[in-house]
């Protein structure tokens, strides 16, 4: 591994997925229809893993991720892989679109690794820099199945929490530096009870593990839901600002907001491009606010990248590098 | 006291693929409404057979509450997805470019096809409530004069289709948001006042939330048969509603079957709920018990079952009650 050193100011990064590449798209339809092995869609899928790699680095994002290429769905793909679940019926997402929600039928477990793998050979061939290690966090898992198990959620969650804390401690075993949660039910329901009942899951994930530690959450009341986590055990927040047009910035200074901050800069839902100027002009208005310094920005995309096409993705992420760069220059680190 | 359920329910497989088959061109129109059809009347059977108040349009064909009503009306479109309230499902924002402008029934469409499978008893159609309809959309036009135009809208509806249905339900989840005032209430009003030419009886149906207190209290003044509550979500803080409201909160229908959820409830604790928002609003004062929602979001074979389980609940309470 060469020794990739991250910018001292406005790191560069992704939350997750990235647009699928047909043969890891193919490969899940393979597996799921029983053709092809759990093996086999690993060895099938890494060459989807290997361009998703090259594409961040031609961009020039500096903490990256593995694309998310083996996940079909954020919540199915993990419980799948844990005892205690089932695969349900079919259940609307939009239109005629639909989804077989899981039901938790037994206690929930850990069974062995799930995205480890991925993660390590994304860092195989990341040419030193540093791949995040990214997770869908217990309370999207809650949200997003049923339950006939559990008498009580707050049981649920804690024991999905267990499960997942195995499988970051193996990462973190095996080098994982950057931790991502990923929790975008969390925003639906922007509540106190709903945010400690996340807390106390974090802190089961989380305690005592030395890693960079980040909880993502996305679209949505974030700025409702902000007062209430804010002293989650994290060092960084990734959140989502640019689909909502910034609204979330006045309520970072109301709350005084000083941790890392993972700043959505890029629509993942709009097939226009970013300049470099408007992002730029996102993060004058972020530093106007006097919250954070630029060592502690992060630049990134809203959320996944997964449904834009390649092509705008990685344009997006190349001018999100070029703006940082610039600003680098402009407020005196390089 | 009525039993009901409160909104649309799920389409079974035989639907969802004619629906596919449809926009893949496979099928005709007419085919994969027979598929509508056979769901529909299948549902509404169960309602009856479940000795349900009313019967509720399924309201299969509709992809959101919002669709029927921006296909048939010139004046607005479907634009992109957005998260509905609280659900892992997203609508299409409605975009009004103008007033709406009725070029298709919907309303009256339904109360026919209703009356047909339902026979004698009573039909209740649910329809997006004119505040949730105006501020889940975009529009640059006046949201109140919006509001109130989209009311007019559902009243040429029927006028033109020359139906009624028994109750016309105004789904209004929008009013449990925070972001909810009084002053919404006050164009509700406004709208109700349009409607009740048309549609004599009227309820307002709120969920996935529970609103302020300033905003349901202008709520149960509404001259409406009735305001739907949901205890599911947050019991408490709905219970507490009801005591800082009565006893004007009688006319109020509680959610007591969840709705989102496939896990089926203890008869026993179905009851302590409902006890509980007597012990609120008095008893005997209850106008009904429903569902927490409509059923739209769980498996076509679980809300069947729920649909029974409210009906054989809803005659033991009804029941204890009386004594
Ligand atoms: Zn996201």
């Amino acid at each position: 591994m060469s020794n990739y050193v991250l910018p001292k100011a406005f790191i560069t990064t992704v939350v997750g997925s990235y647009p699928k590449f047909p043969e890891a798209q193919e490969a899940i339809e393979k597996r799921k229809r029983g053709l092809i092995s759990e093996e086999e869609f690993r060895r099938i899928c890494r060459s989807a893993i290997k361009k998703v790699v090259e594409d961040y680095i031609s961009a020039g994002i500096d903490l990256i991720s593995d694309g998310e290429q083996t996940r079909e769905d954020m919540v199915v793909f993990f419980v799948e892989r844990m005892r205690g679940y089932e695969i349900g019926d079919w259940v609307r997402i939009f239109d005629n679109v639909y989804f077989r929600k899981p039901i938790v039928v037994s206690k929930v477990e850990y069974v062995g690794p799930m995205i480890i793998e991925d993660w390590e050979y994304a860092r195989s061939v990341s040419d030193g820099r540093p791949v995040k290690f990214i997770i869908t966090g217990p309370y999207t898992i809650l949200d997003w199945s049923f339950n006939l198990y559990y008498r009580d959620r707050r049981e649920l969650i804690l024991d999905i929490a267990r499960a997942l804390r195995r499988e970051i401690e193996e990462a973190v075993r095996r080098g994982a530096r950057y931790v991502q949660v990923d929790e975008p039910a969390l925003s639906t329901r922007p509540v106190r009870e709903e945010a400690e009942l996340l807390r106390e899951a974090l802190e089961i994930m989380l305690k005592g593990l030395d890693c960079r530690k980040i909880v993502h959450i996305c679209f949505g009341r974030i700025e409702r839901i902000l007062p209430y986590i804010l002293d989650y055990p994290v060092d960084q927040f990734d959140l989502e600002f640019k689909n909502s047009n910034f609204r979330l910035l006045p309520y970072l200074k109301e709350y005084s907001y000083n941790k890392e901050l993972g700043f959505g800069v890029v629509d993942v839902h709009s097939l226009k491009v970013e300049t470099v100027e408007e992002i730029k002009d996102a993060v004058y208005r972020l530093m106007r606010l006097d919250i954070i310094g630029p060592e502690k920005i992060y630049l990134d995309p809203d959320c996944g990248l997964k449904r834009l096409p390649r092509e705008i993705a990685l344009e997006k992420l190349k001018n999100i590098v070029r703006a940082a760069r610039e600003l680098r220059r402009e407020y005196g680190y390089e | 006291m009525k039993v009901f359920v409160l909104g649309a329910y799920p389409r079974s497989a035989k639907t969802r693929k004619a629906i596919r088959d449809l926009d893949e061109g496979k099928i005709s129109i007419e085919e994969a409404r027979l598929a509508i059809l056979e769901d529909t009347s299948y549902i509404c059977g169960i309602q009856c057979g479940s000795n349900l108040s009313y019967v509720q349009d399924p309201a299969i064909e509709h992809h959101d509450i919002f669709r029927p009503f921006v296909e048939a009306w010139r004046g607005v479109y479907a634009d992109g997805l957005l998260r509905f309230f609280d659900n892992n499902f997203f609508y299409r924002i409605p975009v009004f470019i103008e007033e709406p402008d009725v070029q298709r029934c919907v309303i009256s469409q339904r109360v026919r096809v209703l009356r047909k499978i339902a026979h004698d008893h009573p039909v209740k159609i649910s329809v997006p409530g004119p505040i949730t309809f105006t501020y889940l959309s975009k529009t640059e036009l006046d949201k109140g004069e919006l509001a109130v135009s989209i009311s007019k809208a559902y009243v040429l509806d029927s006028e033109l289709g020359d139906a009624v249905p028994d109750v016309l339900q105004l789904d209004e989840p929008f009013l449990t948001d925070p972001d909810a005032t009084p002053y919404h209430v006050s164009v509700l009003e406004d709208c109700v006042k349009e409607l009740k030419r048309r549609f004599p009886r009227i309820i307002v149906s709120l969920y996935y939330g529970v609103p302020k207190e300033d905003v349901f209290k202008k709520l149960i003044e509404l001259p409406v048969e009735a305001v739907t509550l949901s205890l599911v979500e947050y019991p408490d803080r709905a219970l507490e509603l009801l005591r800082r409201c009565r006893p004007e909160a009688s006319r109020t229908c509680i959610g007591v079957i969840d709705a989102r959820d496939i896990k089926v409830e203890e008869y026993e604790k179905v009851k302590k709920l409902v006890e509980k928002a007597t012990d609120q609003i008095g008893s005997r004062q209850l106008y009904g018990i429903t569902t927490s929602c409509g059923f739209e979001l769980i498996p076509l074979k679980y809300a069947i079952e729920k649909t029974r389980v409210l009906g054989r609940y809803g005659l033991r309470i009804a029941e204890e009650l009386e004594r």
